[in-house]
């Protein structure tokens, strides 16, 4: 008999059977400490050894079921991103079983702390359901990494009574349709925290990220795909965060009244056409602290006084790689003190790898001998508070850094200009 | 001196202390920045206003035994000063919980009643980390765990197994049609949709044990053999499996979706294994829970299972399965919402088949509440 033979073959395996309790110096001090705590150790632990912890003792035999959070990782079974198809085909089944498995018997239905899935897209339809079990879940930190490199599931209806626990969202790889808007805006009152990571918003009807406590955001390479302009609005955000990504159907923020900190890299072709670049910053007024990336000058030239507004708020200032095209130096740094006199407030200006690139398209150009700089034609900045620039960079091509600080120097001669070589490629 | 004046020249002398107590009577001194920086303290002194002399020192919780205070005391003593550099803190960290087991429980123990959360996560995580990657006898070892979950627990599946005439029967004939199954299914491999291994045995096993509660109604035809009393299961599960699979949104148990394609491929294919599958439940008693008498709400234990533990444990682990017995409950109701099925629909699982192969494949067949059948595969 299969069965027979298999409970011998158990008995053999654990020589001895019921252990005598040790002797009295031996007491067990972990099972004696409450479940809370046990449940944060076993939060330390993959998801596997915590349902192995089941076979510890009496006192552990359930209490993988109630833990208050639910991590699963493909990488705990040996499958990551280098995982060939043969280890894969091999490995995922039983992946696979466990998850499903895990998810079943999951006691903790109604108030889970925390769900993470990490995996790929290697069965559609089993990822889908853990997914959708998971949301069932009611977490308070809801995170979903699809790694699916260049192909998104689409999250699946979340059904809106569930969300009321949401805090944390963070999606990677998926596909939004409208439902999505919609119940950000309608199902999840508290959320605070939400990172995007290559999500796409698809579908015909004009998209929102529309939430009325959220204080903190994070997109990064999101791209829009409706043919709408995506809106983002949210009084209560405090720090916002976009990188690259692709909006050129439009991005806008609106009431982004509360706003601190804001960072915005952007790839001047792809992510955002110029007018929204405009436009974006423009919305940016209240911002304690703003760093933009990829930024050109076009985009900041304040020529009409009205068309920015006043950052009142604004403090610190961070541009890297900006203003990089084959503009005059002239030009640029206009568009520089046409854009920083719109925030008197301002105190730190930086610098980083902006103005010019640091190697030189053609191998034979000949760096330049002597420059001439004319002081008389330099306009003086009106940033009376502006005391420290620092410009951070790796390579002075062309002694332009020279004629870069020369023309900084002459045109805020309150402000003390910090330089820093840091290599960026190392 | 006046309060103000001391306030001013606050030497070394003059720094203000806070009393604690511990709740075998001890008490100690401690400077206020310190204790302060502990929530439990700080709530006491501002709700309270104890612990500024002897007399009223402040009484700590229970779980707070004086060696763990000391400790903690040390913890707080460092990580109060604001200076230090995240580098000095985490090697602070490390070198701190490099202490034995014991202590280290009670210290999670009595930072948690203090609510010094970095604590507490810390001395987990130290905890975790001598626990990560050992086998349970290792950890049962380290911490004197009683090693009380009995062999008879552990081997009670595999009891219930045994003890089930239907079910032996049904492991029998399982290992004896799966290679048949198998070499079928190579043949079957260009035509279906790409689906696991597992899954596929996992479609064939299904396939019979619904052959039997009830094979396709039309595909009926073909077996003479088929008796009156499967008649009324074999048009409900081929619509109510066809239904689920395609439209469960959020369904707690593992439906194949290849269910559909193999269940109806199948009794083509064999009408001898038909004859065969149903032979056995012809003989069965009526309590396998698969005949029409399950309607009147047989009372069978649901056994719950754990999922088969993998290899990393040992070959044991390979093996080894729990199932819960549910004795104070016979049935476990489940509620299920998915996009797909706007109303709740209650599951009841009433009855379970277990059936033994190296792969461990459970079936379990439920009935919605419109009467519907379904037959559900878990596979461990």
């Amino acid at each position: 008999m299969l069965a027979v033979a298999e409970k011998v073959q158990m008995l053999h395996d654990e020589p001895t059977m019921k252990r005598a309790s040790g002797p009295t110096s031996d007491v067990d001090r972990l099972s004696a400490l409450p479940d809370g705590l046990l449940h944060t150790i076993m939060s330390f632990l993959p998801a596997r050894q915590n349902v192995q912890t089941s076979l510890l003792s009496r006192r552990w035999r359930r209490l993988w079921r109630s833990a208050p959070r639910i991590e699963i990782d493909e990488r705990d079974f040996g499958i990551s991103v280098s995982t060939s198809s043969s280890t894969l085909e091999e490995r995922w089944p039983r992946f696979e079983n466990f998850a499903t498995n895990m998810l079943l018997f999951h006691d903790n239905t109604s108030s889970l702390g925390e769900f993470r899935l990490r995996c790929r897209l290697h069965n559609w339809c089993h990822v889908d359901r853990w997914i959708r079990r998971g949301i069932e879940y009611c977490p308070s930190v809801l995170q979903i990494q699809i790694l699916n490199y260049g192909l998104g599931v689409k999250l699946p209806p979340l059904v809106g009574s569930s969300s009321h626990h949401l805090k944390r969202l963070c999606l990677w790889n998926l596909i939004f349709d409208g439902r999505f808007a919609d119940f950000l805006c309608s199902s999840c009152p508290f959320l605070e925290d939400m990172d995007l990571q290559s999500c796409d918003f698809c579908g015909i009807r004009p998209q929102g990220i529309i939430s009325p406590m959220l204080n903190k955001l994070e997109m990064s390479h999101c791209s829009n795909k409706t043919g709408y302009p995506l809106v983002i609005m949210a009084p209560r955000l405090t720090n916002l965060c976009l990188t690259y990504g692709c909006y050129l159907a439009g991005i806008s923020l609106c009431k982004m009244d509360s706003l601190v900190k804001a960072e915005i890299y952007i790839d001047e072709n792809k992510t955002l056409s110029q007018k929204t670049q405009r436009e974006l910053l423009g919305s940016l007024l209240n911002v304690t602290s703003l760093k933009l990336d990829g930024f050109e000058a076009d985009a900041m030239m304040n020529e009409n006084p009205d068309e920015f507004p006043t950052f009142s708020n604004m403090q610190t200032l961070d541009l890297s790689n900006c203003f990089l095209n084959e503009y005059e130096l002239d030009y640029k740094l206009e568009a520089l003190r046409s854009f920083i006199e719109n925030a008197p407030c301002l105190e730190k200006l930086i610098l980083q790898y902006c103005m010019f690139m640091s190697f030189s398209d053609s191998e034979w150009e000949i760096e330049r001998k002597s420059m001439t700089l004319h002081p008389e034609d330099r306009y003086i900045y009106r940033c009376q508070n502006l005391k420290l620039i620092e410009v951070i960079y790796d390579h002075d091509h062309d002694h332009q850094l020279i004629e870069l600080v020369w023309s900084l120097g002459i045109s805020l001669p309150d402000a003390s200009i910090k330089l820093n070589k840091i290599e960026r490629w190392v | 001196m006046s309060e103000s004046e001391l306030a001013v020249i606050k030497p070394e002398a003059l720094k203000t202390y806070i009393w604690l107590q511990c709740f075998d009577g001890s008490i100690q001194q401690v400077e206020e920045e310190v204790a302060l920086f502990c929530p439990w303290i700080y709530r006491e002194i501002m709700k309270n206003g104890t612990g500024s002399s002897k007399n009223h020192a402040i009484v700590l919780p229970e779980r707070v035994n004086p060696a763990s205070l000391s400790l903690i005391l040390d913890y707080c003593r460092f990580h109060q000063v604001t200076g230090r550099s995240n580098k000095e803190r985490k090697s602070f960290d490390e070198k701190f919980v490099r202490i034995d087991t014991e202590k280290l429980c009670k210290l999670a123990s009595a930072a948690l009643g203090l609510q010094l959360r970095p604590l507490v996560d810390l001395t987990c995580g130290a905890l975790a980390r001598i626990i990560g990657g050992k086998t349970p006898d290792e950890v049962r070892d380290i911490f004197h765990l009683p090693d009380d979950l009995t062999e008879e627990e552990k081997l009670e599946p595999l009891k219930n197994i045994n003890d089930d005439p239907t079910i032996r029967l049904l492991n029998r004939l399982y290992a004896k049609k799966r290679k048949e199954l198998q070499e079928r299914q190579k043949l079957k491999d260009v035509q279906t949709e790409k689906e696991q291994k597992d899954e596929r045995s996992l479609d064939e096993l299904l396939c019979f044990i619904n052959g039997d509660g009830g094979s396709r109604g039309g595909k009926a035809a073909k077996n003479k053999k088929k008796n009156k009393r499967r008649k009324d299961q074999a048009k409900n599960p081929a619509k109510a499996n066809a239904e689920p699979a395609n439209k469960e949104g959020a369904a707690c148990v593992v439906q194949c979706k290849a269910d559909n394609g193999n269940i109806s491929r199948l009794p083509h294919q064999s009408p001898d294994l038909q004859d065969d599958i149903e032979y056995p439940f012809d003989e069965a008693d009526l309590d396998d829970g698969l005949d029409p008498a399950m309607r009147e709400e047989i009372d069978r234990e649901v056994a719950d299972f754990e999922m088969k533990l993998n290899l990393v444990w040992g070959e044991r682990m390979l093996l080894e399965q729990e199932q819960r017995v549910e004795s104070h409950v016979n049935k476990a109701k489940v509620q299920l919402t998915g996009a797909a099925a706007p109303d709740a629909l209650a599951y009841e699982f009433f009855s379970c088949v277990q059936l033994r192969e190296k792969g461990l494949i459970y079936a379990v067949f439920s009935r919605g509440t419109k009467g519907e059948i379904y037959t559900v595969a878990i596979s461990c």
